[in-house]
Parts: C-alpha cells; structure tokens; sequence
C-alpha cells in the first residue's frame, strides 16, 4: 500500500546551530492514527510544522501522496489539514468570514461552501458564535474553531498539535470522537499530545522521540506487550522496611516505580512463566494483601525512554 | 467533498480580497478614509467660518491642502503594509495563513497590492475632496491644470512608502516595531538624513522624501524642502526612485519572507 505521509532521513538543524531533528524517518498509510510523543523540546512540532511546509528541512525528504511538500507544497498540502501550537485569531473577523476565506482558497466549490461552514461548526458546537468575533473566544473555543478549519477541506491527511489543548473534558471526548470518525473513513492522522492515555485511546501506532532521534516506532498493542516487561504491583500488609525493600532490589528482575504506604509498584523485567516462582518467593519472605502483574502502560514506556527528567528543559 | 485546486491567480485575487477585508473589519481603512474626508474639509470649512477669504487662485489652494497628503499617505502606509507581515507572525495568524496550499510569494503579493490600493482608496479620496472644494470655490474651469499629475504622484509615492513599510515589515516579528519604523523613517529619520545630504552638498537622490514636493510643485506651489537651496527634486528621478522603491520593496519583502522560511 502507498504511503500517505513518507517522512526520509528528515533534519532540521536551526541558524543557531540548534538541531532539533536528527535524521528521522516514518511512514503513516490510509486508515492510521499515529500517537507521537515525546517530551517538550524533542521535535515534534518541528516535524510537523516541516510536513506541513511551515520550516523547511535541512536535509532529508517529506512526501505527501508521493509529492515533496518542499518541491510542490500546493500540490502536497491540497489535501492536508494541521492545527499546529496555538495558533493566533483574527479578532476582528467571525468564524464564518475566516473559514470562508479559507474555504476559497482551499477549493471548496462556492455552492458546497456555507453548508459545509455550518456542518463544521456545528461539528465542534460553535453554531451559536458563527457571528461572533473570534476575539471575544476563550481559549477551548478558539481550539474548537482551529479543529473546524483544519477539517473545513476534508482532508485526507491530519496533523494535529496538542489537538485537546485547553479543551474541557466534553472537547476531547469530540476529539477522540472525530479522530475515530477519521479513522473509520480510512483518513490518516499524525497527533502529538501529551496525554498518553488518549494516544492509547485513539492511535494504532506511536513515535516516539526523544532530543530530535526517533526511539520507538511500533503499534499501541506491540508497545503495550512489549517484551517481557510488566507493571507489577504488591501490596503489603505493613509499610515494607528497608531490609524488604533490600530484598525486593537483590531479586534483579524488580525496578521499584512507586510505594504509596504498603503498596508497592515495580516494574518487572522477566518472564511470564517465571512470575508463578517469583509470586511464590514473595509470599514466603512477607505477609502479601495483593499481587498484580500488569501489561505496562504508554506512560511506563514513555518515563522509560524519556527518562524521569523528560520534558524539564 | 470534492476540492478543486485554485490557481495562484484566484488564490491572489482571494488574498487581496480577504486583506481588504480585514483592513475594513479593523476599521483602519474606515478611520484612514475618514481623515481623508475630514483634513480637506476642514481646510474649507475653517477659513470661511473664520470669515478669510479664499486663496487667489485655485493651485495654491489646492497645492496648500494637498502638501498635507504627504502626510496622509505616510500614515496609510504604516497603517495598511507596517505589519502586514510582521503581524502574521507577531499575532501567531501565520499558524493558518502559511497551512494554505499556496505560495509565500502569492501570500505576500497580495498583501502588497492590497496594501497599495488600501493607500490609493485614501489618496482618491483626498483629491476627490479638494478637486470638489476647488469647483465649489472656484468653479470647474480654474481647477488646476497640473491635478490629475499630483494625484498620479501621490499614488507613486503612497506606492514607495508601501514598498519600504513592506521591506521593515518582512524582516521584523513586531507589528508594533515594524510600523514605528515605518513611520518614523519616512516622517523622521529619511528627512533628517536628506538635510543633512543636502548641507554636505550632497544630493539625496536616494531618499524617497526628498521628491515629497513633486506632489505640490506640480500644482504650482514653490518648492518648500528646507535644505540649502543647491538642488531641485528632479520629476523624472522623483518618478524613478519611487518606482524603484515599490519594486525593490515588492521584491526584497518576497525574499526576505522566503529567507526566513528557509531558516
């Protein structure tokens, strides 16, 4: 199957000297939903704002639907939509005046364009304010009317930046409900977010980089299963002593996470079958309440890659 | 839904529309084209209420008032191109703007013409007013010979402070820094640099003021420049300067805003 989206050897490496990508490559197809994480400053939305022409990259290749957006980007972008950062508003115009403009350019036929302007805003339950100044917007608002412009052409490809960025809870359950309605119509979307119990959610694959390299690419599911690591969660009886916590770090195959009081969160590097023995071992040397193994988390993958410093740049 | 690709021809003809547009809805035009009709006015109203009596003849009336579209048309340059682009940036609209399946280059030659025929709109009617005063005061057969020039003179030169507003506003990302810089250069700081040409004895062919009494003397009023009388703006370098000036201002804003995409 062609790729949408074919991202080779991609670098951006900034007048300053600042490299903020480093040689990445990806593939996005019909019908994916790419999570791509990656603590702040790593280079996502330079990624992204290099897929959708906003910079351009020191070296390397974009292709939408087989074109180079930095060769042909009018070509390239016909049939793309992004809401990158926080993008600023025209204040003084209304939603329907801004979504018209870009309606136009965008090609939508005059006679489809106001029904398809209504159909988007009441997409993302703007229909009361269509005639409102977009300065008088809060920020959830402005959010949703970015939503609706980057969806306004019916693209087939979606970037979206933090799309549930200053959403309240009912805005990103519409996001989730408007990228599974993607998905379904076989569109492809790229989101960052930082809410990774959303990626999982919403995406089938992830990315994940870290200081401009990509570190993981895979599906949720592979990620979720990945190798033989677990969450591992024991409860005690009692708060553990030192001398327990000794013994649980002897094992070798325990990575202490988090202890609330008697309970304990190891992240578990072994074998499944050998769980049974090391439920035994545990049982004998301590009075256990509970003991739980767990497929890790995104967020246990994330802290693992990224380290516990990520993101404090 | 089915897309059909715009040519970059539409997708100017938009640009300039939806520029306008913005230019109407900030309600900068509407003030611009306000002081338009009120600055002529008042040169009109004031004197006969006052009890004066009209100029002897029509040019110097009309060369008195249109000394003041200088101005006009430095303001509306600093109002429609100062942060034309800039404001794209400083305001983070680019974020939307530049997502469009189009040409910088598109982007910025629209803004540019809309910008120009913002100014041209406030410049028509200026001389719309004075060329109606001068028929109400002294009647359709003594309006001067040499208007319709210092209309095409003022759009030339609104058209060259245009191009240098664009230049400061492609390489700036403060709308407020690139207007200020507009606006002082061409009120200010190119005036000051003329004169102080002029008393070197050096004649500041460069500076697009230095023809600003083109616009007046064509209408028969005496050259007013205040520096030491050795030289005369010269029409035709005036009208090449100024041309020159909303080219390479066309031209240089294009690569800068292409420059910085690079970056």
């Amino acid at each position: 199957m062609a790729a949408v989206l074919r991202v080779d050897r991609l670098v951006k490496r900034y007048r300053t000297g600042v490299t903020a990508v480093k040689g990445i490559s990806f593939e996005a197809h019909a019908g994916d939903v790419i999570g791509f994480l990656g603590p702040n400053g790593a280079g996502k939305t330079t990624t992204m704002k290099m897929i959708v022409n906003i910079l351009t990259p020191s070296s390397g290749s974009i292709e939408v639907f087989g074109l180079d957006v930095h060769e042909e980007p009018v070509a390239a972008l016909q049939h793309v939509g992004a809401l990158l950062e926080v993008p600023g508003i025209y204040e003084y115009l209304t939603p329907v005046q801004l979504l018209r403009y870009l309606g136009r350019v965008r090609g939508i036929p005059t006679a489809q364009l106001d029904a398809r302007i209504d159909e988007m805003l009441e997409l993302v339950l703007l229909t009361k304010w269509k005639d409102s100044k977009l300065g008088g917007f809060s920020t959830g608002m402005g959010r949703r009317f970015h939503i609706a412009s980057a969806l306004l052409h019916d693209p087939d490809l979606l970037v979206l930046d933090e799309p549930a960025l200053g959403l309240d809870p009912k805005g990103l359950q519409d996001v989730r409900m408007i990228v599974h309605d993607l998905q379904k119509q076989g569109k492809t979307v790229l989101l960052s977010s930082h809410l990774l119990h959303e990626v999982t959610e919403m995406c089938n694959r992830v990315l994940m980089i870290n200081e401009g390299t990509m570190v993981i690419q895979d599906t949720v599911e592979a990620l979720r299963n990945k190798g033989d690591e677990r969450r591992l969660h024991i409860e005690l009886e009692e708060e553990p002593t030192a001398a327990q916590l000794q013994w649980f770090s002897d094992l070798g195959t325990l990575e202490l996470l988090e202890r609330r009081g008697p309970e304990l969160s190891f992240r578990y590097h072994g074998q499944r079958k050998d769980l049974v023995a090391l439920h035994h071992k545990v049982v004998d040397q301590m009075p256990v309440v509970g003991f739980s193994p767990e497929s890790l988390s995104l967020e246990d993958l994330y802290i693992s890659v990224v380290g516990k410093e990520g993101g404090v740049k | 839904m089915k897309v059909v690709a715009t040519t970059p021809l539409q997708q100017f003809v938009l640009g300039v529309r939806f520029e306008l547009e913005k230019h109407l809805r900030r309600q900068r035009l509407l003030w611009a084209l306000l002081l338009a009709t009120v600055i002529p006015a008042l040169f009109y109203v004031v004197p006969r209420a006052l009890g004066s009596d009209l100029p002897a003849d029509a040019e110097v009336a009309a060369a008195n008032i249109v000394g003041f579209s200088i101005l006009l048309i430095i303001t509306s340059a600093a109002f429609f191109a100062g942060d034309a682009l800039s404001g794209e940036l400083d305001k983070r609209t680019y974020l939307t703007l530049y997502l469009l399946p189009q040409r910088r280059s598109t982007v910025v030659a629209s803004k540019f013409v809309a910008a120009l025929l913002a100014t041209w709109m406030v410049v028509a009617i200026f001389y719309g007013i004075v060329t109606l005063e001068g028929i109400a005061g002294y009647g359709i057969d003594h309006l001067p010979a040499g208007a319709g020039t210092s209309l095409l003179l003022a759009m030339l030169f609104g058209a060259s402070c245009v191009g240098l507003a664009f230049v400061f506003s492609s390489f700036t990302s403060s709308s407020v820094i690139s207007s200020l810089l507009t606006f002082f250069s061409l009120l200010l700081i190119i005036p000051i640099l003329s004169f102080v040409a002029l008393a070197a004895k050096n004649e500041p062919t460069w500076a697009l003021t230095y023809y600003e009494d083109l616009i007046t003397t064509v209408l028969g009023a005496t050259p007013s420049f205040g520096g030491p009388g050795l030289f005369t703006p010269e029409f035709g370098m005036g009208v090449r300067v100024w041309s020159l000036y909303a080219i390479v201002g066309l031209l240089l804003s294009r690569l800068i805003i292409v420059w910085r995409h690079a970056e």
